[in-house]
């Protein structure tokens, strides 16, 4: 079951790239990045995942030495990393709009007065 | 070490952040009272940073804080930590510098901008997050960090949103520098799945010893991740676009700040967690990544028509010399990086903040356009000429220092190792420092010097609160260059000794004896010398005695071979665009423009740069594709060979 | 105030009426039971900041122009970074530690709470922001209003 998560986070990951590369639309390299976001995440949650583990929720009198649960910081990170890929797609659809507005296309093709 | 100075680390980063944060609150009204808490939280830094110099590099302490008091228990670092050692307060200090010199450039090159308080806010957070970069203990503290610097640097270079070009440049470092935080994030997660613990101190500990396949495609992807961050080779066209939009103050924090992260990930990564500079493969790896760099981007600065494009690529050409002599995996090399990063950021951002002049007082950065301002900037026009000898590595100037250390290093590699390889690298440093010279000569040409474009008649030198970060920045240049002993004996040897001295910085935070118990032992420290044998203002009598007979010889010698033989427009090859370009009246305006010096040049080159300018081809996509080819590349020679 | 709302269908309204506060309450519930369950500051506060999504689905833009004011808004997403920034400074100044513990020393309760609840605070009025931002972009009669986008990475 956990070799499944590594497979579907690595295709989520791989397919992301992909749609970055190819696709034109400034819309979907931003549906791009947040695969990639989402592979990602999906890696370090089950990173964490111990078989069988609870919830890592407890007060300080339940917690002893026996009890058996999932890895609580790998859920941290993921909290945070998904935090960071909110800002990131926020940040660039705002660039998209701006950009819209500027260039009056959203085809990344016709966006490149800087090259060279 | 005194009690109070143990604060001082997180007290300098929450100083900035807290100042950025008060600054949006108070300062959206009176220019002043932003202007106070701006310079305020800078100096606040600035002092803190300073005060420390005595008791972590001269005396070769090192703090370790950890938030909270969550010390570490029974072996297991169980907080974040920050940890500062004299390698990171290397760092610190020249974030520290660079953000005073720029915040101050900025109160008066930003005047005739609206909405500065959002300006101030996010470059106070993009400061406070660089400095938490290099002072933290923790790898996903490091994460955090890069991601808060690549969006303010994003929302920063975007900032003159009207300017043509700015979002655009935004836009393209927004998506393929995700690309690159990714795959740090990919890295943290693959290496936190071997070892459960993200603290430097106990990865440094555990990491060399857990050598399986997941750990090394942790480092492929951390290298990438930092390489990103410092534009290595596949990731510099996001760094040309950038620089070339943003303000010039940005300009100077992006070049000199923000590759300094990627820089300092480096080393950290490859001599301190992973121990792993002193094989083979990583050592022709890095050093590879860093002669692309620099060759690439040097070539490529010779199209260039944009001011601040050009100097954009040059600084990710000297980048490259860091990260070449950091990757040569000796302490010689390691210093010489270290000082050549410290004198990058002092150069490049003079000559950036010289470009935001001529910007502010011609309005233009086109070189084809500009020409003669000398003699309406002569203040400019000589800052920028300091700028310009101290990057080609002329004495005495610091660049000529650091870039002797770096030849120095190369060639004690090639005699140690033997090795053909190193040949070609310092072979490759001095091609890219001459072409370095012959692309200045070509912008002081087409800038400064030449006849006046009547349409910069108007042209006035700079304010004074202009011009005096850029003096404290030349003072700067000149200073490492006439006294380099004591730069190295100050900074550079403490800070190489405690990059190379792994055992020290795991026992520093997870108490003594730890890094022994795991069999750490520091392998690099070992036949550690550094070399003393460049005199700069010998050089400089050198040069001087050479050009003299130079110019003696010239003089005296026959009048045959300074009359000018036009050969390729004799030649097969009579296409007109070659020809003599001394053409026109006197009273017309005929500036020799940028493009038109080094013709010769670019004309036997032809092929290679028709397919460089194809290369760089301003699409997003494009770029993200070098970026993922990169990422592979690194995983497969890393399997293949780590 | 009525004709300005005629657009939008009693019955969205009548929805929207009901289940903002709703909303509101169980954001900040999941803000200040942070520290002990699943969720937190960041949770709760995007939970509170998304019911003007209600809003503008009952009133239209017109409804939450009028209903929230941007620049309050901006400042007290300051005050709470502040207010974070001020509590985990106070473990210095008390001689202890950055981020320490000083309120109820031993206890399940401390500091974690109340930087918790600035979190929540900062996370609700940034988000909120963003939102107004972005639904005064679908308004089409609303001028382009540039600048404040660059605000999103704070």
């Amino acid at each position: 079951m956990i070799f499944t998560n590594y497979l579907v986070c690595f295709f989520l990951v791989a397919l992301g790239i992909y749609c970055m590369v190819s696709q034109k639309n400034l819309f979907k390299i931003t549906v791009g990045m947040g695969l990639v976001d989402y592979g990602v995440n999906l890696l370090i949650v089950s990173v964490g995942f111990r078989s069988g583990g609870t919830a890592p929720i407890f007060n300080i009198s339940e917690l002893t030495r026996s009890s058996f649960f999932v890895d609580p910081i790998p859920q941290a990170l993921t909290l945070t990393s998904i935090v960071i890929g909110a800002c990131t797609t926020a940040m660039t659809l705002c660039l998209i709009i701006m950009l819209y507005k500027q260039y009056g296309t959203l085809q990344s093709d016709e966006i490149r007065r800087l090259r060279g | 070490m005194y009690d109070f100075m143990y604060h001082f680390p997180v007290l300098a980063i929450m100083a900035l952040f807290l100042g950025a944060f008060l600054n949006s609150l108070v300062g959206r009204r009176n220019a002043k009272v932003r202007n106070t808490v701006v310079v305020l939280s800078m100096l606040a830094a600035l002092v803190m940073m300073l005060s420390l110099v005595k008791p972590i590099l001269l005396d070769g302490n090192s703090i370790v804080y950890w938030l909270s008091n969550w010390a570490p228990v029974e072996g297991w670092a169980i907080g974040i930590s920050l940890e500062v050692d004299a390698l990171s307060l290397f760092f610190a200090l020249i974030v520290v510098v660079a953000v005073f010199v720029s915040g101050v450039y900025s109160f008066f090159y930003m005047d005739r901008d609206d909405s500065l308080v959002n300006y101030y806010t996010l470059f106070l957070m993009l400061s406070g997050s660089v400095l938490g970069l290099v002072l933290s203990g923790d790898l996903f503290n490091m994460f955090v960090m890069i991601e808060i610097m690549t969006f303010t640097a994003v929302a920063l270079t975007a900032f003159r949103n009207t300017y043509e070009g700015a979002l655009e440049g935004a836009f393209k470092y927004l998506v393929v520098g995700s690309l690159g935080s990714t795959s740090v994030l990919i890295g943290i997660a693959l290496i936190y799945s071997q070892t459960h613990t993200l603290n430097l101190a106990q990865l440094a500990a555990v990491l060399p010893q857990a050598d399986n396949p997941v750990t090394i495609l942790a480092f492929a992807f951390l290298f990438v991740g930092f390489g990103s961050k410092a534009f290595l080779f596949p990731f510099h066209p996001l760094a040309a676009d950038a620089h070339a939009v943003a303000p010039a103050s940005i300009s100077l924090m992006i070049s000199g700040v923000l590759t300094k992260c990627g820089v300092y990930g480096i080393i950290r990564l490859g001599y301190c967690l992973y121990q792993n500079m002193d094989q083979p493969f990583v050592q022709y790896f890095v050093t590879g990544v860093g002669v692309f760099s620099m060759f690439v981007c040097v070539t490529m600065a010779f199209n260039q028509h944009n001011f601040k494009r050009l100097l954009a690529f040059h600084s990710i050409s000297q980048v490259g010399y860091v990260i070449t002599v950091v990757g040569l995996g000796s302490a010689l090399g390691l210093s010489a990086g270290l000082f050549h990063a410290m004198n990058h950021t002092i150069f490049k951002g003079l000559l950036f903040l010289t470009a935001g002049a001529v910007q502010h007082a011609a309005g233009s950065l086109d070189l084809d356009e500009l020409g003669g301002l000398s003699k309406k900037m002569p203040h400019t026009c000589a800052l920028f000429l300091i700028g310009a000898a101290s990057i080609s590595g002329l004495p005495p100037f610091n660049g000529f220092a650091s870039k002797w250390m770096i030849y120095e290093a190369a060639f004690q590699q090639a005699g140690e190792t033997g090795n053909f390889f190193f040949v070609v690298v310092c072979v490759a440093a001095l091609i890219t420092s001459v072409l370095t010279l012959a692309s200045f000569v070509k912008v002081a040409q087409s800038v400064f010097f030449g006849q006046l474009n009547p349409r910069f008649a108007n042209t006035h030198e700079v304010s004074l609160g202009m011009r005096i970060p850029m003096w404290i920045l030349a003072v700067l240049c000149i200073l490492p260059g006439l006294f380099p002993d004591k730069v190295q004996q100050w900074l550079l040897t403490p800070a190489t000794l405690a990059a190379v001295n792994a055992p020290g910085y795991i026992d520093a935070a997870m108490g003594t004896g730890y890094a022994a118990q795991h069999g750490v032992e520091a392998t690099l420290s070992a036949g550690f010398g550094m070399s003393g044998a460049w005199q700069p203002v010998m050089w400089l009598l050198l040069l001087i005695s050479v050009t003299l007979a130079v110019c003696i010889v010239a003089l005296l010698g026959s009048d045959e071979k300074a009359t000018v033989t036009s050969e390729i427009s004799s030649s097969e090859d009579n296409d007109p665009k070659y020809d003599s370009f001394f053409s026109g009246e006197a009273s017309v305006y005929s500036q020799v423009g940028g493009s038109d010096l080094f013709w010769g040049f670019k004309h036997n080159w032809r092929h290679y740069f028709s397919f460089m300018h194809n290369w760089h081809s301003g699409v997003v996509n494009d770029y993200t594709l070098y970026g993922a080819a990169a990422i592979a590349v690194a995983l497969v020679l890393c399997v293949i060979f780590l | 105030m009525k004709k300005t709302y005629k657009k939008t269908p009693i019955i969205s309204r009548c929805a929207s009426d009901l289940f903002l506060p709703l909303a509101c309450v169980f954001g900040c519930y999941v803000v200040l039971h942070g520290s002990t369950s699943p969720g937190g500051g960041f949770q709760g506060g995007v939970l509170v900041a998304s019911a003007i999504l209600l809003v503008f689905l009952g009133y239209g833009g017109m409804g939450v122009k009028h209903s929230f004011n941007e620049h309050m808004l901006h400042s007290s997403e300051t005050v709470a970074e502040i207010m974070y920034v001020v509590i985990a400074l106070v473990g210095v100044f008390t001689g202890l530690n950055f981020c320490v513990n000083f309120v109820f020393a031993g206890q399940q309760v401390d500091t974690s709470i109340l930087m918790n609840d600035a979190v929540g605070y900062h996370v609700m009025a940034g988000i909120t922001c963003l939102l107004i931002m972005m639904l005064s972009v679908l308004e089409p009669d609303d001028g382009p209003s540039q600048g404040e986008e660059k605000e999103d990475a704070a």
